[in-house]
C-alpha cells in the first residue's frame, strides 16, 4: 500500500437488522486530501464515517489507516478526531480549556499547549473568545471550538460529520471558505460528510456521491459537476437543479428533436448525426444545467415566466414550456416579469442525455455541425 | 391596502432591548420575510405578532383595528415554529384535522377541509401514514397543512425550512412560492438566510440586533442598502469592504484613494467632501480578475479557491484587505499567483466611514 494512502476501505458492508446501511464500498483517501461523502439523508455516509472512526464495526470488509488494519481496533487507539453535527463543547470550561483539553490529557508542557491553543484559536477566529465559557457561545463558535480542539492534537485524520448544518447561512458561507484554506495550509487529511452539494464542491479535493449505501460516483468536484454518471448524480449535484425533459430523440432535417407525447422540442439545429445515431428512437431524459441555456430573441423554445428567484448574483427564471418547467439564469437587474413570454436557447455542447429506464448517462454534448 | 400594521413595536426584557421600534405595513396577500442572524429578534417579533408575547410598547393593527391586547386565539392567525410539533402517534390526517376538532366542527366538514388542504399541498398519499415514515419535506408540509386548514387570516412561519436538507429546501422554496400564488394568504416568515428571504418575500424586513435596518423589496435592498450593515448582511458570498478616502470630487465623478491604489467612479454624490473617509463596498460577483499584465486597480495574491460548480470563488490578499471574486470556472488560476483585480465601478457603493450610511 502506498504511503500516500491514509485511509483505505475494502468492500465494507454494514447492516442494521434487515437494512443494508453501507453496501460493499471501497475507496482510498490520500494524505493532505479533503475527501467528501455526499448524499441525501439515509444514504449511509455517516455510518461510513463512524466505521472509519471505530464507532461502528463493519459486518464485512476491512478498514486500514496508514497501512494498518484497524477493523477491530478500538476507536481511541485510531488517532482520529471526530467533529459532530451537534457540538460537543464542555459548557463549564472556557474556550481555552476546551481547545487545550486533548493536549492536557497528553501531558504536554504548558508553554507548548499555550502556543498550540493560541495558533488554533487564531486560525479559527476564536482569539477574542478564549476566556468565554463554552456554554455562552453561539452554535458556530461552538463548532469552531470543536474543530480547533481536533486540530491541536494533530490527528492522522480529521473526520467531520455535517459540521456546518446547524450554523446560519452567513457563517456557513464563511466557514466553507475558511475550512478549505485551513485544511490546505495545515495539510490535514479530512473526511467530510455532508448532504449539501455546494459544500462538497467548495471544500473537496474529491467527492464520493452516495445513494442507498453505495458509492454512485467518485471524482473531483469538476468531474462530478460536469460529467455526472447518472440521473441521480446529475440532479443531486448542482443548484438550481439540472433541467430535465423526457422524450424520444429523433432527427428531422439535420435538427435534433426531442419528442414528448404532446410536443416536439428542437434541441439543436445542426448535429453530426453519426454521434447520436444509436440513440435515435430510444426513450431518454435530456438534461441541461440552468447556466447552459440563455434567454434570447432567436431562441428555439418558447415559454412563459412562472416564477423569478434570486440566487446570489443572478435571477433565475422558472419558465413553463408546454408541460415542462425549466430554469434559466438572467442578470440580477434584468427587467423580466412573471407571465412574460420568452425564448430560450440551449448550448448543445452541454446537453446530457440519459437512458430513461436506467438513468445511466448515454451522451454528453451534441456537437453542432 | 394595509392589512396589518406594526407601529413602533419595542420589547425590553429587564434592561435588555430585544426589539426597538419595529414599524412596517403588510398588504393583504403579501409575503413579508424577516431576515437577520440568530439572536436578532426574529422569533420574538413573530411571537408578538401572534399574540404569544406582549410588546413593551407600540401597537399592532389588523385591518385598522387595534389588536395589541387581543389574545392569540382571537386573532385568527396560525403560527408554525422551526420544529413544528407533529404528533408522532397520529396519522397525517389526524394531525391536520386536530385544530378543526378543537373547533368542534362536524366530521363531514373536517373531512372536506383536510382533503382539500392535502390536495393543495400534494400530501394526500401520506394521510394514512404516521410522521415517523415522512421525509423532511413531507413532515414540513403536514405541519403547514395543519396551520392552513383553519384558513388563518395571517400565517406566521418561524424559519420553516431551516432543518431541511439543502436540496429539499431549494425545492420547498419554489413550491411554497407557487402554493402562495394559489391560496393568497398573507404570510410573515423569518429566515437567517438573506437569499432565501429575498426570493420568498414581496417585502423584506432586515432585522439586525433588534433594530429595523431596512424594509423594502429585494431589488430595493440590492440596489440601495441603507447602510453598510445591511449590505454586508444580504451579500452571499461575503461583501468586499475597503476603507479609503475621497480624493477628488468632480462633475464626472469621485476619485477614491486607498493605501496603494486609486479608483475613479462615475458617481456624482449629493454631498462630496474631499478627505472624507469612506467604506467602498462591492459584491464578489462584481469583481473581475486579470491574470495577465492587466490594468487592475489592485494587485492580489490568490490565497484560496473554492469551486462552486458554476463558478470559482477566489480569495485574494491585497495591501489593504482580502478581496473575494467570483469568476468563471474556465479561468485557469493557481494558488500563490498574483493577479490584477478590477471592481466593476458601476456596481460599487460608498458608505460614510463613521455613520456607515449610504452616500448618494
Amino acid at each position: 500500500m502506498s504511503s500516500r494512502v491514509v485511509v483505505k476501505l475494502e468492500n465494507v458492508t454494514k447492516r442494521f437488522g434487515d437494512v443494508v446501511a453501507v453496501n460493499n464500498i471501497s475507496f482510498e483517501v490520500y494524505r493532505g486530501e479533503l475527501f467528501s461523502l455526499l448524499g441525501p439523508s439515509g444514504c449511509g455516509k455517516t455510518t461510513t464515517l463512524r466505521i472509519i472512526a471505530g464507532l461502528e464495526q463493519p459486518d464485512e470488509g476491512r478498514v486500514y489507516i496508514e497501512g494498518v488494519d484497524v477493523t477491530k481496533m478500538p476507536a481511541r487507539e485510531r488517532k482520529v478526531c471526530l467533529v459532530f453535527q451537534e457540538y460537543a463543547v464542555f459548557p463549564h470550561m472556557s474556550v481555552y480549556e476546551n481547545i487545550a483539553f486533548g493536549l492536557k490529557v497528553k501531558k504536554l508542557p504548558k508553554a507548548e499547549i499555550d502556543k498550540k491553543v493560541k495558533e488554533a484559536a487564531e486560525i479559527l477566529e476564536l482569539s477574542s473568545y478564549l476566556n468565554y465559557k463554552g456554554g455562552r457561545l453561539g452554535l458556530s463558535e461552538q463548532q469552531r471550538v470543536a474543530i480547533a480542539r481536533c486540530l491541536v492534537v494533530e490527528p492522522k485524520l480529521l473526520l467531520l460529520d455535517e459540521p456546518l448544518t446547524l450554523v446560519d447561512a452567513k457563517v456557513r458561507e464563511r466557514m466553507r471558505r475558511e475550512l478549505k484554506r485551513i485544511q490546505r495550509e495545515l495539510e490535514t487529511t479530512m473526511i467530510y460528510v455532508t448532504h449539501d452539494q455546494l459544500e462538497a464542491l467548495m471544500l473537496s479535493d474529491r467527492v464520493a456521491v452516495m445513494r442507498s449505501g453505495r458509492i454512485v460516483q467518485m471524482g473531483t468536484p469538476e468531474e462530478i459537476y460536469d460529467n455526472p454518471k447518472d440521473l441521480f448524480v446529475a440532479t443531486f449535484v448542482g443548484s438550481p437543479t439540472m433541467n430535465l425533459v423526457e422524450g424520444v430523440l429523433e432527427l428531422e432535417e439535420n435538427k435534433l428533436v426531442l419528442k414528448t407525447p404532446s410536443y416536439k422540442y428542437i434541441l439543436s439545429k445542426e448535429v453530426e448525426s453519426n454521434i447520436i445515431q444509436s440513440l435515435l428512437g430510444s426513450e431518454v431524459v435530456v438534461g441541461f444545467r440552468p447556466e447552459d441555456a440563455e434567454v434570447r430573441n432567436d431562441g428555439v423554445l418558447e415559454g412563459t415566466v412562472k416564477l423569478i428567484e434570486i440566487v446570489e448574483d443572478r435571477k433565475i427564471l422558472h419558465i413553463k414550456i408546454n408541460e415542462d418547467e425549466v430554469r434559466v439564469f438572467v442578470d440580477l437587474l434584468a427587467p423580466f416579469t412573471e407571465g412574460q413570454k420568452v425564448k430560450i436557447r440551449i448550448n448543445p455542447l452541454k446537453l446530457h442525455i440519459f437512458e430513461k429506464k436506467t438513468g445511466r448517462k448515454l451522451l454528453k454534448g451534441v456537437v453542432s455541425g | 391596502m394595509t392589512f396589518l400594521e406594526l407601529q413602533k413595536i419595542s420589547k425590553t426584557i429587564g434592561n435588555k432591548v430585544i426589539l426597538h421600534e419595529i414599524d412596517f405595513k403588510v398588504g393583504k396577500g403579501e409575503i413579508v420575510a424577516i431576515i437577520g442572524p440568530p439572536g436578532s429578534g426574529k422569533t420574538t417579533l413573530l411571537k408578538i405578532i401572534s399574540g404569544l408575547l406582549a410588546p413593551t410598547s407600540g401597537r399592532i393593527y389588523l385591518e385598522g383595528k387595534d389588536i395589541t391586547n387581543t389574545p392569540p386565539h382571537e386573532r385568527g392567525f396560525s403560527m408554525v415554529f422551526e420544529i413544528p410539533p407533529v404528533y408522532p402517534d397520529r396519522t397525517g390526517y389526524e394531525n391536520i384535522a386536530f385544530p378543526l376538532r378543537l373547533k368542534k366542527l362536524n366530521e363531514d366538514e373536517i373531512r372536506k377541509r383536510v382533503l382539500a388542504v392535502a390536495d393543495l399541498l400534494g400530501i394526500r398519499h401520506i394521510l394514512d401514514r404516521k410522521p415517523s415514515t415522512y421525509s423532511g419535506g413531507e413532515y414540513q408540509r403536514v405541519a403547514l397543512a395543519r396551520a392552513l386548514v383553519t384558513e388563518p387570516r395571517l400565517l406566521l412561519l418561524d424559519e420553516p425550512f431551516r432543518n431541511l436538507d439543502a436540496k429539499i429546501r431549494e425545492a420547498m422554496v419554489s413550491w411554497f412560492k407557487d402554493l402562495h400564488k394559489k391560496i393568497g394568504v398573507t404570510i410573515i416568515y423569518s429566515t437567517h438566510d438573506p437569499l432565501e428571504g429575498m426570493t420568498m418575500g414581496d417585502k423584506i424586513l432586515v432585522l439586525l440586533k433588534g433594530i429595523q435596518k431596512q424594509f423594502g423589496s429585494a431589488s430595493e435592498l440590492l440596489a440601495r442598502p441603507t447602510d453598510l450593515d445591511v449590505d454586508e448582511f444580504i451579500s452571499i458570498p461575503a461583501l468586499n469592504i475597503l476603507k479609503g478616502y475621497i480624493d477628488e470630487c468632480s462633475e464626472s465623478g469621485v476619485k477614491l484613494s486607498f493605501k496603494n491604489a486609486m479608483l475613479k467612479i462615475p458617481k456624482k454624490l449629493l454631498k462630496c467632501e474631499r478627505g472624507q473617509e469612506v467604506f467602498v463596498a462591492f459584491r464578489p460577483h462584481d469583481v473581475k480578475i486579470d491574470t495577465g499584465e492587466g490594468v487592475g486597480v489592485f494587485k492580489g495574491r490568490i490565497i484560496n479557491i473554492n469551486y462552486t460548480g458554476r463558478n470559482q470563488l477566489v480569495s485574494l490578499e491585497t495591501d489593504d484587505t482580502i478581496i473575494r471574486a467570483v469568476v468563471g470556472k474556465d479561468v485557469k488560476l493557481k494558488i500563490g499567483s498574483t493577479v490584477s483585480i478590477i471592481p466593476s465601478i458601476e456596481n460599487l457603493r460608498l458608505y460614510d466611514a463613521n455613520t456607515k450610511k449610504l452616500l448618494e
